[in-house]
């Protein structure tokens, strides 16, 4: 275990000098800017239309943002996993990490974890943003704990099953760009792959747009599908990494 | 000039980025296909254009999010052939125009950002016939409104390039391509599209046909205008640009 905690701090090492952080950090911010304009403006139009009547702000809220989030954290989650894997193919330095009597399933599981420490750090800060917009609104009501914790805990599990399947990906492709272009048309066609329950189930870039809580939105599939592809495509992961080829 | 291109070319001969402009746009367009089976009498029931709800049903998500996105993966690709393992100061050592080196490496930017748009293109006829929809194809609707949409991207082609080539990290060029890519969807809605190249090529590609789109001529001049901006102020930052 104290190898694994080593491994995982000269990953947050090497993270430093990259532009990871800031990417975890920004988007987050984007987007929640981005939801603070739009209410500021257009929170009376959509407070008064008739579908909307019944929502209290921060349903409201959270409609509004989910718009933009579930697009733009499964796009952070690409690249976090992409770069985070490019690091080693960029030295070169593969070869020297494998062959340090060092478990490659440790090797994977760090990166790994270093994918989706990144994602929780994302998701979490999404959270405490959507709170400040609310106080900075003046909302009416009090927070929606219940919600905004429901919408925090439903991303996790969505960024568990991305995570495993783009670390996956980024782990097998070394070529960086062709594991984001994977991704993003992915994430592009999120909203065609939600649109079948089926599919939403079994495709992990859909699991974002479930993330909702809505007595609509299927966020039991969610939790089911989203939890067993982490841990299937985690294994997949893991098992290629294992036979992956060095040279 | 030739002899650049051709070993540019060559670079890119092992990078796999023909199959990413090509697959993406057809992968869109195949969700836009079966999007308009699964719901063809909510898309056609008021006797609507099957070719042209074909085209709305692929372009959205083409033109709001995966294009620009694509230009982004498409240019840093480009630019990382030199920036990995510091390659810059090598090619730059040589006797060779670095302002060649500069237009031929956005030239080639361009030719492969046209080839998604294409290909594209392509996807939408080839999907519509085998989806058996009858009646002519739009080509007014179907070729021009993307080569609009292209000529309209010319900007954000520049502006990932001038980034692409000035930072070796791909992170920044490609965080800049998505992060200024969704808000795009929402600018586009707004007066302040004018402001804001991202929103240029979704109004170019779904803002109405060509006469509609009546912000068409000044959206091409700005283009073209930011274009001529951009890429010269990278020029003359390239030329200059220091050996490390």
């Amino acid at each position: 275990m104290r190898e694994f905690y080593q491994l995982l701090s000269y990953e947050f090492l090497k993270q430093k000098s990259s532009f990871i952080r800031p990417l975890a950090f920004l988007s987050p911010v984007l987007a929640g800017g981005l939801t603070y304009l739009h209410l500021l403006f257009r929170y009376d139009y959509l407070k008064g239309l008739e579908a909307n009547r019944a929502l209290s702000s921060w349903t409201l809220l959270t409609i509004q943002h989910h718009f933009l989030w579930m697009l733009l954290l499964p796009l952070t989650v690409t690249v976090l996993a992409s770069v985070i894997f490019y690091i080693e193919y960029s030295s070169n330095n593969w070869k020297n990490i494998l062959s340090l009597p060092v478990s490659r399933i440790k090797v994977y599981l760090t990166k790994w974890s270093g994918v989706y420490i990144s994602s929780i750090f994302t998701v979490c800060l999404n959270s405490v943003l959507m709170l400040i917009i609310g106080y900075l609104l003046g909302f009416p009501e009090p927070v929606d704990w219940k919600l905004l914790l429901q919408y925090t805990a439903y991303q996790l599990v969505a960024a568990f099953s991305l995570v495993s399947f783009q670390s996956f990906v980024s782990s097998v492709i070394k070529n960086p760009n062709v594991s984001l272009a994977i991704g993003f048309v992915g994430v592009s066609s999120c909203l065609f792959f939600a649109q079948s329950q089926k599919l939403a189930r079994l495709i992990p870039y859909a699991h974002m747009v479930l993330t909702l809580p809505d007595p609509t939105i299927d966020n039991a599939g969610l939790l089911r599908y989203g939890i067993a592809f982490g841990v299937i495509f985690l294994a997949i992961g893991v098992f290629s990494f294992k036979k992956k080829e060095i040279y | 000039m030739k002899d650049i291109l051709a070993i540019e070319i060559l670079k890119l001969k092992n990078s796999k980025i023909l199959w990413i402009t090509i697959l993406a746009p057809a992968f869109i367009v195949v969700q836009g296909g079966i999007n308009l089976i699964r719901y063809y009498d909510l898309f056609t029931g008021a006797g609507q254009n099957v070719w042209n709800q074909l085209y709305t049903q692929s372009m959205i998500f083409y033109v709001s999010i995966l294009f620009p996105i694509i230009i982004s993966v498409i240019i840093t690709l480009i630019a990382r052939m030199e920036n990995l393992n510091s390659c810059w100061k090598y090619y730059l050592s040589l006797p060779v125009h670095r302002g060649k080196i500069y237009i031929v490496k956005f030239i080639i930017g361009c030719a492969i950002v046209f080839i998604d748009v294409a290909a594209f293109i392509l996807s939408v006829i080839v999907v519509g016939k085998l989806i058996g929809i009858n009646g002519s194809v739009p080509y007014y609707t179907i070729l021009l409104k993307p080569l609009m949409a292209y000529f309209a991207s010319l900007p954000i082609i520049s502006i990932i390039y001038v980034l692409s080539i000035r930072f070796s990290q791909m992170t920044i060029p490609l965080g800049v391509g998505i992060g200024l890519t969704l808000p795009a969807m929402i600018v586009a809605n707004t007066r302040y599209w004018i402001i804001y190249p991202w929103s240029y090529p979704i109004l170019a590609a779904l803002g109405g046909d060509f006469d509609v789109f009546d912000k068409g001529s000044v959206t091409f001049l700005i283009s073209l205008l930011l274009l001529l901006a951009v890429f010269s102020l990278g020029y003359a930052g390239f030329v200059k640009r220091d050996i490390e």
